[in-house]
């Protein structure tokens, strides 16, 4: 079954009041906003007018690939399993999570280091290697700190974005039993002495996949703190992970997108290491993997790829910028959202995969605003595909949605209904401007409607119901054309 | 039916049913132009550009001046190990020093470079306009020392410099892939704390490279 692991999308309502009613929590939300995006203006005004062909070719070349996808799945196979990648395809979490812990018992595997995937937290590996009794440790230091807490990540990049440095000085004492000093560089080293230990007892590693390259049958990861390195040369089985659609055609294509997203996710030029894997070591007396895996999971995806408009959520190459500009995100950042894949291309990625059933508040959470659609480096028309999703969760969701979605239907359909009998008819028309022109008079003046409209006394505290004046357009062009059309 | 079957056949399945879409995207054509300017603008800019990342580069004559380079951040840094991979450009620069400092060979056990002050290797080339080092570890059998000791040092010769990422990816497809290739550009970096930067955590947290402009004088081979 496709799922999202821990997925609890369908309390978005209350987990979202819950977050914005949390000061520390929208604090360091701001924060790291503002930071980020003011890297990222920084890093991308560099290559200033370059930025926009350089998106439309990045989305060329990942829509392309997506139309053949079959073919460049095949491709990279046949290339990868000519390098000495073996080869696995899961369709789905369960089976994806079977295949990774078989691997792992074959190699004997106690304990298992693994670097940043999001498509591990997808498939919730981590439980089902720690139910079978091997120890996982997550080697990226935001990970490692939403691990040590019971959490998941609450940003695809940032895991541990919606932590301070004093929670997570608490945390590290609290784990550890020690004191520690409170500063993020004394932290970053005992983290650091702790991983260490965990890198060097590990028989296996695993990792997620920036690209696979179809052509040579190589794979490449990013990151910057050299866990990644280390997960990928200390154990003697290295097992990566990689949603299907993380698929290049080309290795030329390497050059564009990793001038991308480094600038678009973090600000950065480039992420200071780029690792690309063609297969384990090559003779004995070398460092590295004897074995290593490539484990393709779908979990969902090819449903997304017969209607043209929603496939392109597969072209997200998981930079995190929308996340970072969104005003939404910014309010409850991404535990609220309940799936490991928050924000705006969460909104359309979770509901997609783990069914409508599981998410449908989600395409509702945005303003459409559309500023994501207007930092994503490969274009994906987020907003677009929002709507497209709330259509059909309205038109044709019925028992698919939760009870909050099915309350908000109830409610508004009603009145969108009245709406559009009132503007397709004139004299309804007219009459509703009477009305509410009628019903905004008493309200400048009383408070009477407060009772009934609680968010009206609210807004009222501090605003005063403008008054209309001078009747409505129709009343004043007639008055101004003497009658005349 | 195997998975593989099964993904297979729903993808050609969903992509056959498309209608309008009958693949009349074309891939578009990268090449882009190099870096303009001389050879002295390419080094300019390849120094620029690690700095920015908080790495160092060293600008030295020869293999004699990179021996003298070595020898002072040794001192510098208090170093008292040092592991060296097989590469002959570090084995040409570490010869020279040697003697009065422990060094680890690669084919050593892991824990002895993991408990190494400093790495020492070579490089398969350098880019110009991200300050960034590629390396191959099967070159050199330099894949632990430059990655577990907390200082790495990479010995080059100018000419492996190139300009673009694009430069350097074209010289990955005129061969043989290596098993692995690394691209690091600056030292190891976090900022998972409340995006407080932190420069050293898994990896190196000091990186030099020490730039040689004439490596001819090879004339050991120790």
């Amino acid at each position: 079954m496709n799922t999202i692991h821990n997925i609890r999308s369908s309390h978005f309502k209350s987990d979202a009041s819950e977050a914005i009613a949390n000061v520390e929590l929208r604090g360091a939300l701001a924060r790291a906003q503002e930071k980020s995006n003011t890297k990222r203006d920084g890093a991308i005004q560099r290559i200033a007018g370059d930025w926009e062909s350089m998106r439309e070719q990045a989305r060329t070349i990942k829509a392309w690939t997506l139309e053949n996808l079959g073919e460049q799945l095949e491709l990279f196979e046949r290339n990868a399993v000519r390098n000495g990648i073996q080869v696995h395809w899961a369709r789905d979490a369960e089976s994806a999570c079977n295949l990774i812990h078989e691997i792992c018992a074959d190699a004997g595997a106690r304990s298992v280091i693994k670097s940043k995937s999001m498509v591990t937290e997808e498939i919730g590996l981590n439980h089902v290697l720690e139910a079978a009794g091997m120890e996982v440790v997550e080697s990226d230091l935001g990970e490692w700190i939403v691990q040590i807490a019971g959490e998941t990540p609450s940003h695809i990049v940032a895991p541990a974005i919606h932590h301070t440095r004093e929670s997570i000085h608490r945390l590290f004492e609290k784990t550890l039993g020690r004191s520690i000093p409170n500063d993020a560089e004394s932290m970053t080293m005992v983290a650091r002495d702790v991983l260490r230990k965990a890198f060097l007892r590990a028989d296996v590693g695993i990792t997620g996949v920036n690209y696979l390259v179809a052509e040579t049958g190589s794979f490449l990861v990013l990151e910057n703190e050299g866990n990644q390195r280390l997960t990928t040369s200390l154990p003697k089985v290295h097992i990566a992970v990689s949603g299907i659609e993380k698929i290049v055609p080309r290795l030329a294509d390497l050059d564009l997108f990793l001038r991308m997203i480094g600038r678009s996710g973090t600000g950065q030029v480039v992420t200071t290491y780029q690792n690309l894997f063609c297969g384990p070591r090559r003779s004995p007396d070398e460092d590295g993997p004897r074995d290593m895996h490539m484990v393709l999971v779908d979990n969902g995806r090819t449903g997304l790829l017969a209607s043209e408009s929603r496939r392109q959520t597969l072209q997200c190459i998981r930079c995190g910028a929308c996340l970072n500009i969104c005003p939404v995100y910014r309010q409850i950042g991404g535990h609220a959202y309940g799936s490991v894949y928050p924000g705006p291309i969460g909104s359309i990625f979770t509901p997609q995969v783990a069914g409508l059933h599981e998410a449908s508040q989600l395409p509702f959470a945005s303003s459409l605003c559309g500023a994501c659609k207007d930092v994503c480096p490969v274009k994906i028309d987020i907003p677009g595909v929002l709507l497209d999703l709330r259509q059909e969760i309205t038109e044709h969701g019925e028992g698919q949605r939760d009870q909050d979605t099915e309350l908000k239907i109830r409610r508004e359909s009603p009145a969108f209904r009245r709406w559009s009998s009132v503007m397709q008819s004139p004299g309804r028309y007219r009459m509703g401007g009477v009305l509410v022109r009628a019903l905004a008079h008493i309200a400048s003046h009383t408070s009477v409607f407060d009772r009934f409209i609680p968010p009206l006394a609210a807004w009222r505290t501090t605003r005063s119901v403008p008054r209309p004046e001078g009747g409505s357009f129709r009343a004043r062009w007639r008055r101004r054309t003497g009658g005349k059309r | 039916m195997n998975d593989r079957k099964a993904i297979l056949d729903a993808v050609y399945k969903a992509l056959e049913s498309t209608e309008g879409s009958k693949k009349e995207l074309a891939l578009p054509d990268l090449s882009r132009p190099g870096l303009v300017g001389t050879h002295e603008d390419l080094v300019g800019r390849f120094i620029e550009e690690v700095e920015a990342v908080s790495g160092r580069v060293h600008r030295l004559a020869n293999i004699d001046s990179a021996a003298r380079q070595l020898e002072s951040l040794i001192r510098a840094e208090k170093t008292e190990s040092l592991a060296v991979s097989r590469h002959p450009l570090a084995r040409a620069v570490s010869s020279r020093v040697l003697g009065r400092h422990l060094v680890i060979d690669p084919e050593d056990n892991r824990d002895a470079i993991a408990d190494a002050d400093m790495g020492l290797t070579g490089v398969r080339l350098a880019i110009a306009e991200h300050g960034t080092l590629m390396l191959a570890p099967e070159d050199d059998h330099g894949r632990l020392a430059a990655l577990l000791p907390p200082h790495h040092v990479a010995v080059m010769a100018e000419s492996e410099l190139v300009g673009t990422l694009a430069e350097a990816i074209e010289h990955l497809e005129s061969g043989p892939q290596p098993a692995t290739i690394t691209f690091v550009s600056g030292p190891s970096r976090t900022a998972d704390i409340e995006q407080t930067l932190v420069i050293g955590i898994h990896g190196p947290a000091i990186l030099d490279i020490l730039l040689i402009e004439d490596t001819k004088e090879e004339n050991h081979q120790s």
